[in-house]
C-alpha cells in the first residue's frame, strides 16, 4: 500500500461530498420525516422470514439522527458504520477543499485489492449473520 | 504511454497512475475510439435531434450506444439527459393516471384498490411530484451507481472508473420514457432499465455479461435496492405528510 497526494484538477469530482451529502440529507429527512410509517416492508424477508443483509438500515439512520450511535449499531452494524464513516469522509474532504489541500490516494497492488474484496465480503456476511442471530 | 482512465502520461514500468490511482495493467485500453454522444454533441446536432438519437442509440441499439460512449467526459450532461428523459416518463405516467382516475380502480384487483392510491396521484400531490421528482432523480443516479461500482469492483469487472459506471445508469435512465405509454409503460420501463444497465456494464467496462448481470439483479434480488429506493421513499414521505395516504381508511 502508498500514499500519494494527488493535485487537484479544475473540474475534479468531489465523489465524497457528494456522497456525504446524500447520507447527512438520508439522517435530515429520517430526523424530520416519518419514514417508518410508509415504509414498505423487506421483500426478502416476506418471502425467506430472515433479515436480508440491509434490514435495519432505516431504523439504524433514525437512531443516527436522533444521536444515538449505540442503538444503531445493535440496529444495523455494518450500515451505522458506513455512515459515520461517510460524514468523516465528508468533514474531511470538506475541509481538503476549502483549504486547498491536496487528495491522499492510496495506491494498492493486485494482492491487497484482493484482501480488500475478501474483507468486504466478510464484514457483509459477519454482519447478516449477526442479523439473522439478532433476530431469530 | 498514457492512463487509459484520465490520459495522464505514465512511464511503462509504472504499475499505478499518479493521477487518478488506476491499476494500469488492469485497466480497460478500450477508452480510445469512444465518441461523445448525441447528446453530449448537441451543440453540433441541436438540443432535440441529441436527445432523439440518443434515445434511440440507447433503448434500440444499446451495445452499439455503450461500448462507443466516452466513460470520463463529466457527470452534468448525463444527469441533464436522465433529469428529462426521466421527468417526461415520470410526469406522462401520471397524466395517465390522472386521466383514467375512473377508469383504473375498475380494472385493479380488489385488494389494492382504495383511495389512498389516487388520491396521491391528484391535486397538489402532482405539484409535489413534479417539484421532488428532479431531486429524487438525482439522488436515485448517485445511490445506484455507487452501489453497481462496489460491486464490479469486488466481482473485478470495474475497468473504467466510477464515472463510467455512473454514465451507464444515467443513459439508461431513458427507458422511464416509456412510462409514458399507458397500462403496460412503467413495467417495460423498469425490465428494459434493467437490461439496458446490464448491457451498459457490459460494454463500457469491457467485462462480461455474467459479472455485469450479477451485479445488477443481485442487489434487487437481496433487497439492498432498498438504498436506491431510499430517495423515492422520501419523496413519497413528502407525499403522505401532507395528509391522505396514511389518513384515510383503504376501501
Amino acid at each position: 500500500m502508498q500514499l500519494t497526494r494527488k493535485k487537484r484538477v479544475a473540474g475534479d469530482i468531489e465523489f465524497g461530498i457528494i456522497y456525504g451529502c446524500i447520507v447527512l440529507l438520508m439522517l435530515v429527512a429520517a430526523r424530520t420525516l416519518p419514514l417508518l410509517t410508509v415504509l414498505p416492508i423487506c421483500f426478502f424477508h416476506s418471502v425467506t422470514a430472515l433479515p436480508c443483509p440491509t434490514c435495519g438500515s432505516t431504523r439504524a439512520v433514525r437512531e443516527l439522527a436522533f444521536g444515538n450511535l449505540g442503538s444503531a449499531f445493535l440496529m444495523n452494524p455494518l450500515i451505522a458504520v458506513l455512515i459515520v464513516v461517510a460524514l468523516s469522509v465528508l468533514a474531511a474532504n470538506v475541509a481538503m477543499l476549502v483549504f486547498r489541500i491536496q487528495r491522499p490516494v492510496l495506491l494498492f497492488t493486485s494482492r491487497e485489492y484482493l484482501v480488500i474484496r475478501i474483507s468486504i465480503v466478510l464484514f457483509v456476511l459477519i454482519n447478516w449473520a449477526y442479523l439473522i442471530i439478532a433476530r431469530t | 504511454m498514457f492512463c487509459p482512465q484520465c490520459g495522464r502520461e505514465v512511464s511503462a514500468d509504472q504499475p499505478f497512475c499518479h493521477g487518478c490511482g488506476v491499476n494500469i495493467r488492469d485497466a480497460s485500453p478500450a477508452v480510445e475510439g469512444r465518441t461523445r454522444t448525441p447528446w453530449e454533441d448537441r451543440s453540433t446536432v441541436g438540443g432535440l435531434r441529441g436527445i432523439m438519437e440518443t434515445l434511440k442509440g440507447s433503448l434500440f441499439a444499446p451495445g452499439n450506444f455503450f461500448k462507443n460512449m466516452p466513460v470520463t467526459g463529466g457527470l452534468t450532461d448525463p444527469i441533464v439527459y436522465a433529469l428529462i428523459t426521466g421527468m417526461v416518463g415520470i410526469m406522462a405516467f401520471y397524466l395517465w393516471q390522472t386521466l383514467l382516475h375512473d377508469a383504473l380502480p375498475v380494472m385493479m384487483p380488489h385488494d389494492i384498490k382504495g383511495p389512498a392510491a389516487f388520491d396521491a396521484l391528484s391535486g397538489i400531490h402532482i405539484a409535489v411530484i413534479a417539484f421532488a421528482a428532479p431531486f429524487s432523480i438525482i439522488l436515485n443516479l448517485f445511490i445506484w451507481s455507487g452501489l453497481l461500482h462496489l460491486l464490479l469492483l469486488l466481482v473485478q469487472g470495474a475497468k473504467n472508473g466510477f464515472e463510467a459506471t455512473f454514465r451507464v445508469a444515467a443513459y439508461s435512465y431513458g427507458a422511464n420514457i416509456f412510462l409514458a405509454v399507458p397500462f403496460c409503460g412503467w413495467p417495460l420501463a423498469i425490465v428494459w432499465s434493467i437490461v439496458l444497465v446490464i448491457i451498459g456494464l457490459k460494454e463500457s467496462h469491457g467485462t462480461t455479461g455474467g459479472k455485469s448481470a450479477f451485479v445488477v439483479l443481485f442487489p434487487l434480488i437481496m433487497c439492498c435496492a432498498a438504498a436506491v429506493l431510499f430517495s423515492v421513499l422520501i419523496l413519497g414521505t413528502v407525499a403522505a405528510s401532507l395528509g391522505t395516504m396514511t389518513n384515510q381508511p383503504w376501501k
